[in-house]
Parts: C-alpha cells; sequence; structure tokens
C-alpha cells in the first residue's frame, strides 16, 4: 500500500519577519532616503512631476494594446454617432417654417428631453468600460507607489482621450449615416442632407458634451471604486433602494402637476419652458421610483428562483437595482408617450382624416412617425448601452467565468445569467409603463384599438422590434464571453 | 503486495503544447481512491495543466484519461465532447481554487448550493445540503454572508463545501491556500483533507508550499512538462508515473 492516511498536524511553515525599519542604503527606501536632499515625500512639486511623467509614459502606450482600447473607443464611435444623429434630426425640425414652426420646435425639445435618459445611459456605460478596462495597470502604479491624485488623473486622462478617439470615429459614422436617416420624411419630404447636416459649431459643441460627460462619469466611476495597491475593488456591498425615493418622486409628480396648472395659457416661449420643467419633474421622478420597482419585483423573483440561472440572475439585479435601471429605465417615459401618443394619433387620424387641412394631417402624420422614431431610438440607445455594459461586465469578471467554466457551468447557463439580468428589468419596465398608460388613458387606447387597430398595430411592433434589439443587445457581448471562457 | 481496485484516474501519454512550448510531454499518471496528491513543480512546469487535463477542463494533444468512479463505468474523458466534460466536473468533480471564485452577489449558502441548482437539484433541497456543508466547515451560521463579509480563510472554506457539496469523488485543489497566511492555511488544509480523504474520498491538489505538499500521501514532482519524481513510484497504483523521467523517489513527511 503506498497511500497513507494524511497527516492534520504537518509541520509548519516558519519565517523570519522582516520587522524593523529600513537603514540608510540596506534597502531601496533606504537607499533612497541615504541620497542627499533626495527626501522620501512625494508631494508638491515633486508629485506634479511625478503625475506628467507617468501620462507621458502611459499615454504614448495607449494604443498598443487593443485589449485597453478596442471596446471603450467602439463604444464612444457608437455613441457619437447615435447622439449626432439624433441631435441632428431634432435640428432638422428648427428650420421648419410656417404657422406650426414653433409647434415643431416643442416636438423636436419633448422628444430630445426623452431620449436624454436613454443618451446619459448609454454614455454613461461607454464611460464605465473606460474606467473599468484599467484596472491592472492603475493598482500595478499605487503598488509602485503612485498617489491617488496620479492614478484619478491617469485614470481621468486616459478615459477622455479614448473618448475623443471614439467620438471622432463617431463623428464619421454621423457622416456616413446621415444620408439614410435623411430619408425619413417629415412635414411631406424626407429630412435630407441639408436637414440632417448640424453645422460645425452645434457639432463641436455635442462632442464636446460627450467629452465633457466621459470625464464626469469616469470621475464619478472612480468615486464608487476603490483603487489599491492590491488592485481594484468595487462595492460588495448590495446597494439598497430607500422607500424614501418614492416619498421624493410623489412629491416631484404633484410639484409638475402645480407647475402645468399655474401656466396654462401663454405663449409658445413660455410654453416651451413650462414643458421642460413640467415633463422634467415626473421624468426624474420616475428615475427615483424606478430602481425602487425593480428591486421590489426582483426579491420576488429571488424568492421564486428554482433554477441557477434565474437564482444568480436576480441576486445580479437586486446587487444594484439602480444600476439595472439605469440601463433600461430611460425606456419608461418613452415608452409611455410611445403608446398614449401613437393611440392619440392613431385615433385623431382615423376619426378626423376628412375634414382636416393638408397641413394638419402631415402634423398628425408626423406627431405619429415622431413618436414611433422616438420610441424606436430609445430602444437602439438602450440595446447599444446593454451591448456595451455586458461586454464590460464579461471583461471584469473575466476569472469568474473561466471558473464557473472551470466547475461544470455552461456557456449556454452564463448566457441565459446574463440575458435574465437585463430582460427581467425590461419587462418590469415595460409591464409597469403599459399598465400605466391603460391605467391613466383607458378611453384613447380603447378606442385607438377598435377604431385604428393598424396605428396600434404598428406600436406594439415597434415594442417587440424594441425587445428584440435589446435582447440582441445582450447577444452582441456572446463573443466577448466566448473569448474570456477560450482564454481559459 | 495488496489487491488494489481499479483507479480513479488513469492517465497515459499526455501530451500539450502551446505554441512551441510544450506543457505536458508523455506524462503518465495513475490516481487511487483515497489519495491524496500533491502535484509540485516550478512555475511553467506544467503541473496546472496536468491538472486541467486530468480534470477534463482542457483537451490534451494526445494520450488519454480514464476516470472510473464507484458504481460508474469507466469514462474516457478526453473523448467527451465540451458539454460532457462539463456535466462530469459539475457532478463528479469537484474545484478549489486559490482565490474562491465565489459569486459576490451571492449568499455563501446559494454559492455552495449552485452546482446542485446547475444539476437541476429543487432549490429547497439544494439549499438545505449547502447548509449542513458550511455547518461540517465550521460555518454554521453564516449562511446569508456575502463574500465581501468573509475573512480569507472562511470565503475558502466556502469553496471548499461548494466542492464537497455534490458528493465527488475526486477534488481537484490549485494552491487552495496560496492566498493566505500560514495559520489560516493551515486550518483551511485541515479542512480540506478532512472533508476528502478523511471522508474515503480523493484529492488531486497542485502547490507550491513544500509544507502543504506534506501533509498529503504522495507527492508528485513535474518539471518541463514530465513527471520527475513521485513518492509512490513503484507501488502497483503508480505504473508508469516515472516513466517518463524518473530521476529520485521522495518519501514525504505523511507516509514516513
Amino acid at each position: 500500500m503506498t497511500t497513507s492516511p494524511h497527516t492534520h498536524s504537518g509541520p509548519r511553515v516558519g519565517f523570519t519577519p522582516l520587522g524593523g525599519q529600513d537603514k540608510p542604503g540596506t534597502t531601496p527606501a533606504g537607499h533612497l532616503a541615504a541620497v542627499p536632499g533626495r527626501p522620501l515625500s512625494a508631494a508638491g512639486r515633486g508629485a506634479s512631476r511625478g503625475t506628467g511623467a507617468v501620462l507621458k509614459l502611459f499615454l504614448g502606450k495607449l494604443f498598443s494594446d487593443r485589449q485597453v482600447w478596442g471596446l471603450p473607443v467602439t463604444a464612444f464611435a457608437i455613441v457619437g454617432t447615435l447622439a449626432l444623429l439624433v441631435a441632428g434630426g431634432a435640428a432638422s425640425f428648427w428650420t421648419i417654417k410656417g404657422d406650426l414652426a414653433g409647434f415643431y420646435l416643442m416636438l423636436s425639445v419633448f422628444a430630445l428631453m426623452l431620449l436624454v435618459f436613454p443618451m446619459a445611459g448609454l454614455a454613461g456605460s461607454a464611460a464605465k468600460l473606460l474606467a473599468r478596462r484599467r484596472d491592472e495597470r492603475l493598482s500595478s502604479l499605487r503598488l509602485l507607489g503612485a498617489g491617488t491624485g496620479t492614478v484619478r488623473t491617469l485614470a481621468v486622462v486616459e478615459s477622455v482621450v479614448l473618448a475623443a478617439a471614439g467620438l471622432l470615429l463617431g463623428v464619421l459614422g454621423y457622416l456616413v449615416f446621415m444620408p439614410l436617416v435623411g430619408l425619413i420624411p417629415f412635414v411631406g419630404r424626407p429630412i435630407g442632407l441639408e436637414g440632417m447636416w448640424l453645422g460645425t459649431g452645434w457639432l463641436v459643441a455635442v462632442v464636446g458634451a460627450l467629452l465633457v460627460m466621459a470625464a464626469a462619469s469616469s470621475m464619478a466611476g472612480l468615486r464608487r471604486i476603490e483603487i489599491t495597491p492590491l488592485g481594484v475593488r468595487t462595492r460588495q456591498e448590495a446597494s439598497k433602494v430607500h422607500w424614501v425615493r418614492v416619498v421624493l418622486a410623489v412629491a416631484g409628480l404633484a410639484l409638475a402637476q402645480v407647475v402645468l396648472n399655474a401656466f396654462g395659457a401663454a405663449n409658445m416661449m413660455v410654453l416651451l419652458i413650462i414643458m421642460l420643467v413640467g415633463f422634467s419633474l415626473p421624468m426624474i421622478a420616475l428615475h427615483f421610483i424606478g430602481p425602487w420597482l425593480v428591486g421590489v419585483v426582483t426579491r420576488q423573483t429571488w424568492r421564486r428562483a428554482d433554477t441557477a440561472e434565474k437564482l444568480v440572475a436576480a441576486r445580479n439585479v437586486l446587487e444594484s437595482p439602480q444600476q439595472a435601471w439605469r440601463q433600461i429605465g430611460g425606456l419608461a417615459v418613452t415608452v409611455y408617450i410611445g403608446v398614449v401618443g401613437g393611440a392619440g394619433m392613431g385615433l385623431a387620424n382615423s376619426v378626423s382624416a376628412d375634414g382636416m387641412r393638408t397641413e394638419d394631417l402631415l402634423l398628425v402624420a408626423d406627431l405619429r412617425t415622431g413618436v414611433l422614431l422616438t420610441m424606436l431610438i430609445a430602444f437602439v440607445l438602450t440595446a447599444c448601452s446593454v451591448g456595451i455594459t455586458q461586454a464590460a461586465q464579461v471583461l471584469d469578471r473575466a476569472d469568474m467565468y473561466r471558473g464557473l467554466g472551470r466547475l461544470g457551468m455552461t456557456e449556454a447557463s452564463m448566457e441565459a445569467i446574463r440575458r435574465r439580468s437585463v430582460m427581467g428589468p425590461l419587462w418590469i419596465v415595460l409591464v409597469f409603463t403599459l399598465v400605466a398608460a391603460v391605467a391613466t388613458t383607458l378611453p384613447v387606447i380603447g378606442a385607438a384599438v377598435i377604431f385604428s387597430p393598424l396605428s396600434m398595430g404598428l406600436v406594439a411592433a415597434v415594442l417587440v422590434l424594441g425587445v428584440v434589439l435589446v435582447r440582441l443587445g445582450v447577444t452582441a457581448s456572446r463573443p466577448t464571453l466566448r473569448g474570456v471562457l477560450a482564454e481559459g | 503486495m495488496m489487491n488494489r481496485p481499479s483507479p480513479l484516474l488513469a492517465a497515459r501519454s499526455l501530451t500539450k503544447a502551446y505554441g512551441p512550448t510544450r506543457a505536458l510531454d508523455g506524462v503518465d499518471l495513475t490516481v487511487h481512491a483515497g489519495e491524496s496528491v500533491a502535484i509540485m513543480g516550478p512555475s511553467g512546469s506544467g503541473k496546472t495543466t496536468l491538472m486541467h487535463v486530468l480534470s477534463g477542463i482542457l483537451l490534451p494533444d494526445a494520450g488519454s484519461v480514464l476516470f472510473t468512479a464507484t458504481g460508474a463505468e469507466p469514462t474516457e474523458i478526453t473523448t467527451l465532447n465540451e458539454e460532457a466534460r462539463a456535466r462530469l466536473r459539475r457532478e463528479r468533480l469537484g474545484f478549489v481554487f486559490q482565490d474562491g471564485l465565489l459569486l459576490p452577489e451571492l449568499t455563501a449558502q446559494e454559492n455552495v448550493a449552485l452546482p446542485l441548482l446547475l444539476s437541476g437539484v429543487p432549490r429547497p433541497a439544494a439549499e438545505a445540503h449547502a447548509a449542513q456543508w458550511l455547518a461540517t466547515l465550521g460555518l454554521d451560521g453564516m449562511q446569508t454572508r456575502r463574500l465581501g463579509e468573509l475573512s480569507g480563510g472562511q470565503a475558502q472554506r466556502v469553496a471548499i463545501a461548494r466542492a464537497q457539496v455534490a458528493d465527488p469523488q475526486v477534488v481537484f485543489a490549485d494552491e487552495p491556500t496560496g492566498a493566505l497566511d500560514s495559520t489560516t492555511s493551515a486550518s483551511v488544509l485541515g479542512a480540506l483533507l478532512d472533508s476528502t480523504v478523511g471522508r474515503g474520498r480523493t484529492l488531486v491538489m497542485v502547490t507550491h508550499d513544500q509544507a502543504t505538499a506534506d501533509r498529503c500521501s504522495r507527492l508528485v514532482r513535474v518539471q518541463d512538462g514530465r513527471i520527475v519524481a513521485d513518492s509512490a513510484a513503484g507501488a502497483p497504483g503508480a505504473a508508469g508515473a516515472t516513466s517518463s523521467t524518473s530521476s529520485e523517489t521522495y518519501r514525504t513527511e505523511a507516509t514516513r
């Protein structure tokens, strides 16, 4: 018999403590201290010079590793393209002449407001991707003694440089897709190239705003993670979503109602301001309620989860309902307006088409196109945001995915977890929004279903297409998961 | 000479190359039930690759790995497809990694229950079994704690519980105490040995640490993709273990 029972009291590993302070000239730190006039502290001007040198060194090699720049630059290229196309489309409304010019202006501002949250979500995802991709280098720098300030400066500057590179590609994307988007008809004719062109000033302004957003998100992201010499740690505690959010949200809604009532009749400019304030408050209110709602519903899903995939997906969402909401919450208002507006426009078209002026008929058709288009753009933005966030999460947790693969979890199971983590909150948002739409405008939606089924069918088709797009957003990050699993 | 049952794992003529580097170069290794085998060697010697091939994580370029679980037909791991190997790892093998690789969003109990849930065990039963294993490993009352609320040693015990929960015949451990201090390391290693070989199961462990290896019943040294020493050399179960380039035979502390 060659084997024998193991012993539990094997020899202990002894070690000699390295305790005591460095003596001058005996250790690297001691050598530094021994240099006449060379203080060990890196504060003040020395630190600034150090930061400059580190920046120069790292920025010079920023584009040498595709693993570092590939995804963030792609993400910002998508952000840039979509933001410029949306801005270009909206700006085309500002050149419309005639009696309804002011109304079209108001509609374009309204559409932009609806797209602010999905756009911010997309830009935020791209920015977070930037912040996470440099983890190893950041922690290595800390290990080598770089101060928090140096590391943070490097993180933000790198983010801005990579974002700028992506946005440059985004400008190219805008130029390429302009003719295609320009085919969409408004006021009886296609928007056209001229309509889609923002002009150099606005183009620079939009790109500049996105750059500022990248820098701000990078700084905000760094506050949420702790860069230590041992690595970059993210918060381990699950985020709590307090019910106070709901109280604040209800207060916001009440205030919005007061604002709208107080300025019932006014000219177009005042109406525009009222609209901005009046609709901003409910939207902000919704973004207070949303995470709480996602948390409450997902907690039920977690309790009932009977498979590993459902359990892990629910836990993923509960880890940060705010993050789940940020990814898909932007759709809530857009879908609400899309359903209610789509029903209203369909009804108006079917009921009063005979007695309407051509201009009014065009307006109704434009409103319907605008509503559906805004809803579709919101889904496209969300789908891109989901794709980017999922790719970032896979890279972030590469070791974990490889480990799960070794334990015997199949790629299909991992995909199911990722899919449920995204689609679960999406369904919560859609069901909540549709119930809210039906509850608040049942007569309009009911009548539209009866008198204008085609319009409602179109709304439903856009919703289905939107869900498919978001689902594709998750699938788009599958090659990243495959790549990670193949490595190990 | 004592009659021994069929080996649990029988690897023959394993080769595996990464580009020009031969990570495994004609390795033969036989592991019997109840053994605790420490695989040692310098960095890049091929020890982790050997463990990954033995456990079906990686496929060799050539060679075979026959796995004969008690009461089951022998399985040639190298002929299984990815899906079947994943199932084998999930249901028949256990794994403990250096950094645990627990899911941070799950509680300790949910982490341990995960392999059972993946195999279709109903959640109440899976969680009850997980709770039992946590209690066995001294983590009673910590079921609802998450990774961030556990010490390194506790997290590694959770990983050990997860490796054991499906009652595998063999547990593979890759530097399971590598990230722990010496006191915690000794305690975690004790828990690992108790819960595997202490119950008649088998442990195959990759380690850099001689003290850790000394607590195993058998020591296999790997260098340049070959087994250069095996403390079980000459024993029936180790047939071929020294066929590569056996240069020395070790007797470990535990077998003296």
